[in-house]
């Protein structure tokens, strides 16, 4: 009797384990292990003017915009479900998406947005991209109900809903306790800035909810890290990785591969108001020196297309007519010495911060050779190079956003990022008459004549068009290919199998 | 040196054995001082500074200017020394500049992983080095011997990130899949929960570390078995292993204490490379973010930490050395 | 004491037939001609490069082929070519440091030892604060002020080691203050200067070379290492230490880009190490027979 009620005590306890393993396994929470490059002045409240990678990473899930830039690069109501001008473009009416939930459990309503825009907008926050939404009077929103406010602008502005579509102006809640607390598909747990932030999935979330309970966004140093950590199966997706590191990861069975076009990359820039650069042959030999297609190829790894000196090739309107510059160094050549400036010597700094920066300032210093012109590439680090920036004549910065915003923060003269102290009369009226209507067929009609001025008189060479390459494990599925470079981290419908 | 062993008053002795110490500590707490001022000169001497980092590109000079004034960074620099001075005196490490987090919190998971990886190196380091170099010494000119030197030679000629990469490549990534590439620890758990995150980034370490100081064991032992007393110790007839352990060895650690000291310390304060490579977050790790991001208080809390640390080495090993010598004095006299 | 004095007058080892007796070492020889051929290869490469080594022959990192023997780097630059003019700024910046940290870190350490007192703790208390120094807070200072310059780049390669080098000197010539001619020297009133001279520095020369022999090594490792961070040499131009940073992502699908120049590396620093080693053991042997 002993024995056989021994070995049913044990087969009772084996059938309980099993069982409670097997539910363990069931219950467990799927967990999705995001790597991006962890920038150590990350913040949780999202009016912070850096724009790092893991910021970016952890904003998207905690906060929502009034509208956003879809994965085709069309403007999509989020919080807001409608933005109503008048017939002048001075006042809008803006009506919010009905039961949205905070994560702290309370609705959110008109006041959080006004909250949140009076912040952005005041002088004492630092907030440096309170620039491009300059035509808000943050005194003049009035509350019309609790979803309904009424914006009286300083000015007419056709673009509002473009203006709000970028990702900086994300909107958040302040809850009871003071903590900060937003309306995304995820809630914070813990966060450790530039080292880790863990994340639950938020059930009430209005939109396409994830399919994985909890996400970790781990921050590294730097990008071969995040290789590194791709391949050692520590993470499960890889927000960005080197071009040169593709061919090294598409051979491992277990990754996988999401290539997009998108509206991050480095250009070259020269201060168009500064000797030589002034000179409109030197800018124009400068522009004819370029080797495109070998930048493509060798700079970013053949994953990209040729450019053709103007900013925002994703734009869904019609490319300017313009021919496609080719290398042409006798061209160059002879211009240059019409210049009188044969045997031109220049420093090209760079800080290195995106990938394909080095690599596309040493071919183009390479490439500019061949028509007599010395350029020494010097790297800086970031701190050196900011402490400079608009002073340098001779650099490679980096364009981010859709045109309405990037190209017009960067060409248009007083703005912040315009590097080049590109001020052209043509340009600056034109780009007045875009941000002022409504019509989408006139605002793209603008956007290509912008782009040809661009093309003939910017301070901006534009090699390449890279594209964006996330790279992900095969336990993941439902990532997608977005213009914006967030295949990373839009998780709406993703599922983890582990 | 000057402490007598034959003093009879026990409390002056005991001074008399404190007074060097203490003078130590002093001239320790000195060269901190003398640190931690260079390091703020320095680091304000570098181009750019914190406000820079924060606002980016897009940032104008009204902007930038109303930053620095909130920080504190348009303060005379000797009122700002001061001012962190004060704090530390006081025990306040103060608040980073880039992301507000108290210095303090970010210090101690710094130091908790570095202290962990320095000592399991060391752990590892120090006893390894004293085997290989009393091995290679007792086969000297013979084929182990020149195995080691030629081992040796190789580590020393390649620099850690290459051992690291190699190692990467061997263990993690390209042909083996054992040991993680990326040593990531969460901040809220210990480095002893994740021990395979550590073998890489320690095996980085303690590879030259044991190739360096085998070498300076090794050339020890072999001037030690040449000289006159150990030649009279075997003459006597003593047995090679009890000349070598109880005679040899005491005399060869001695002139390699300062070298192991500096191990130490480089250990200690010099991962920087290594835990730059393995995205270890340690207080090496923490100081180069905070140099690249012109934090002030930040660097200044690692910098101590690093100088302390390497200080502390210094002394433990030139007493020991001390008494090593004075030991070995003690011995020749009998 | 005293009579250890007398029975004990060591005979310091000759000076005149030294050079040969390093000649007659077989590792002095062979780190010589290892030098010799690798100061060879890096007058001649730069002429007998087949490609111009900043310009991109190929797609980034093609595998060796017809065109290019070891493949490509990062760029689709030619890695043989980048190899055979990669060792110019090493090849000279690396000896001078290693010299340099050598001779200060040996002078600063002897003067020390023998004079104590406030000399000795001034100077030992600095190379303190030197040590304690952060190198990459150094190099990210004068690097970023001054800019990526040779000289500048040997000056913080010596400024990183000649203080390690000084503590190992000290500890190895401080036990020779008890020695007999030490002693003797000073009961006779040599002057300081001379009895450092002529019997403090002789004594210390077998440490001094197996020093000179590492610093060596470790110059080439912090020269190299500044590139890896990005603060020695700059981009566009060769550098063995460069190319194993840059091209150190591509460790796997073309490794030649990286062991090609880690390669040079190690042959160029063991040519240093056997002669440094080789004249240490000379020496050791030299004094032991005396």
């Amino acid at each position: 009797m002993i024995p056989v009620k021994f070995s049913r005590a044990i087969a009772v306890a084996m059938l309980a384990a099993t069982t409670a393993l097997t539910t363990h396994t069931f219950a467990q929470a799927q967990e999705l292990v995001l790597g991006v490059i962890g920038n150590s002045k990350d913040q949780v409240q999202p009016y912070t003017p850096t724009s790092s990678a893991s910021a970016g990473s952890l904003y998207n899930q905690l906060y929502d915009g009034l509208t956003a830039y879809d994965s085709n690069g069309a403007v999509v109501m989020e919080l807001a479900e409608s933005m109503t001008p008048n017939a002048t473009l001075d006042v809008w009416t803006v009506k919010l998406r009905p039961n949205v939930k905070r994560h702290d459990g309370k609705p959110f309503t008109a006041d959080d947005v006004i909250a949140s825009i009076k912040h952005m907008m005041d002088p004492a926050n630092n907030f440096v991209v309170s620039s491009q939404i300059d035509f808000v009077d943050p005194a003049k929103i009035r509350k019309v109900d609790d979803l309904t406010m009424e914006f009286t602008l300083k000015r007419p502005f056709g673009l509002f809903a473009n203006a709000f579509a970028d990702e900086d102006f994300r909107i958040r809640a302040i809850s009871d306790d003071g903590s900060v607390t937003g309306t995304g598909p995820f809630k914070l747990d813990s966060f450790t800035p530039g080292q880790e932030a863990r994340l639950t999935r938020f059930d009430d979330y209005w939109g396409v909810k994830p399919g994985f309970d909890k996400l970790r966004i781990i921050g590294f140093r730097d990008q071969q890290a995040v290789t590194n950590a791709l391949r050692g199966g520590q993470i499960d997706v890889a927000y960005s990785v080197p071009y040169t590191d593709v061919p090294a990861l598409t051979k491992d069975p277990k990754l996988k591969t999401v290539v997009s076009g998108t509206t991050t990359y480095p250009i070259i820039s020269v201060r168009v108001d500064t000797p030589p650069f002034n000179d409109q042959k030197v800018l124009e030999a400068l522009k004819l020196v370029v080797d495109r297609q070998q930048i493509v190829d060798n700079a970013f790894g053949g994953f990209g297309a040729v450019a053709n000196d103007y900013l925002g090739n994703n734009t869904a309107c019609p490319i300017p007519s313009e021919p496609q510059r080719v290398q042409d160094i006798a061209k160059a050549k002879q211009l240059l010495a019409e210049a009188g400036k044969s045997n031109l010597k220049l420093e090209l700094v760079t800080d290195g911060a995106f990938a394909g920066m080095m690599e596309m300032a040493q071919l183009y210093a390479q490439q500019a050779a061949a028509a007599g012109i010395t350029i020494k590439v010097r790297r800086l680090d970031p701190a050196t190079f900011l402490n400079r920036w608009r002073e340098w004549p001779f650099l490679i910065s980096l364009t981010s956003g859709p045109y309405e915003t990037a190209a017009l923060a960067a060409l248009l003269p007083g703005q912040g990022e315009n590097a080049t102290h590109f001020d052209d009369a043509e340009y600056n009226d034109l780009a007045k008459k875009l941000q002022s209507t409504g019509d989408l067929a006139e605002q793209c009609k603008l956007v290509t004549q912008l782009q040809a001025i661009e093309y003939k008189r910017s301070g901006d060479i534009v090699a390449a068009y890279p594209e964006n390459i996330t790279v992900y494990r095969d336990t993941v599925s439902g990532l997608k290919p977005d213009l914006y470079g967030r295949t990373a981290i839009l998780f709406g419908g993703v599922t983890v199998k582990k | 040196m000057t402490v007598d062993s034959q003093n009879d008053n026990v409390t002056i002795g005991v001074f008399a054995r404190l007074q060097p110490l203490l003078a130590r500590l002093l001239q320790g707490l000195l060269t901190l001082l003398a640190v931690s001022l260079l390091i703020f000169l320095a680091a304000r001497a570098l181009p750019g500074d914190v406000a820079n980092m924060i606002l980016g590109q897009s940032a104008t000079q009204e902007q930038l200017d109303s930053l620095r004034v909130q920080l504190g960074l348009d303060q005379p620099l000797w009122w700002q020394y001061l001012i962190w001075l004060g704090g530390i005196l006081r025990g306040d490490w103060g608040t980073s500049l880039s992301n507000g987090q108290p210095v303090a919190d970010l210090l101690a998971l710094g130091v908790r992983n570095s202290a962990t990886l320095s000592g399991v190196a060391l752990a590892v380091m120090l006893p390894l080095s004293l085997l290989v170099g009393v091995i290679a010494a007792q086969f000297r000119d013979g084929f182990v011997d020149k195995i080691f030197l030629g081992m040796s030679m190789v580590a020393n000629a390649v620099p850690d990130f290459v051992t690291g990469t190699v190692l990467v490549a061997l263990f993690a990534t390209t042909v083996l899949h054992v040991l993680p590439a990326v040593s990531f620890i969460p901040p809220g758990d210990s480095p002893f929960s994740y021990p395979d995150a550590l073998v890489l980034p320690a095996t980085t370490v303690i590879i030259p570390g044991v190739m360096y100081l085998a070498r300076l064991v090794r050339v020890a032992v072999i001037d030690v078995m040449a000289t006159e007393y150990i030649q009279t110790a075997e003459l006597k007839g003593l047995s090679p292993s009890r000349v070598l352990f109880r005679h040899a060895l005491p005399n060869a650690v001695a002139p390699i204490i300062p070298a192991a000291s500096l191990v130490a310390a480089f250990t200690v304060g010099g991962v920087v490379v290594v835990e730059y490579l393995f995205a270890y977050p340690g207080v090496g790790s923490a100081l180069v973010d905070a140099v690249t991001n012109r934090d002030l208080p930040v660097i200044q809390a690692n910098v101590l930490v690093i100088a302390s640390a390497y200080f502390i080495f210094n002394l433990i090993a030139d007493s020991l050395a001390q008494r090593d010598e004075a030991a070995g004095q003690r011995q020749s006299k009998a | 004491m005293e009579m250890t004095l007398t029975t004990h007058q060591r005979v310091r080892p000759r000076r005149a037939s030294g050079w040969w007796r390093l000649w007659a070492s077989a590792q002095v020889r062979w780190g010589v001609i290892l030098l010799a051929a690798m100061t060879a290869l890096v007058v001649v490469g730069p002429f007998v490069a087949p490609y111009d080594p900043a310009a991109p022959v190929g797609k980034p990192y093609d595998v060796p082929s017809a065109v290019a023997w070891l493949g490509t780097d990062n760029l689709g630059r030619d890695v043989l070519s980048r190899v055979l003019s990669g060792g110019v700024y090493l090849a000279w910046m690396a000896p001078v440091s290693a010299l340099l940290s050598v001779v200060i870190g040996a002078a600063v350490a002897l003067v020390t030892a023998y004079y104590r007192g406030w000399t000795d703790l001034v100077l030992m208390r600095s190379l303190d604060v030197l040590l304690a120094f952060p190198g990459i807070l150094l190099t990210l200072l004068c690097v970023s002020v001054f800019g990526p310059q040779p000289i500048l780049l040997v000056g913080l390669v010596v400024l990183t080691l000649m203080p390690g080098v000084a503590r190992v000197i000290r500890g190895a010539a401080i036990p020779l203050l008890d020695r007999e001619y030490v002693l003797w020297a000073k009961a006779v009133g040599t002057p300081g200067p001379v009895i450092i001279l002529r019997e403090l520095l002789p004594n210390v020369s077998s440490p001094l070379l197996v020093e000179l022999g590492l610093r060596l090594s470790w110059s080439v490792g912090i020269l190299s290492s500044m590139s890896f961070i990005g603060y020695g040499i700059q981009p566009p131009a060769a550098d063995w230490g460069l190319m194993v940073s840059e091209n150190g992502t591509g460790l796997g699908t073309q490794p030649f880009a990286v062991l090609a120049p880690i390669l040079m590396i190690i042959l160029y620093t063991i040519g240093g190490g056997l002669i440094a080693e080789g004249a240490a053991r000379v020496m050791a042997r030299t004094e032991g027979k005396a």
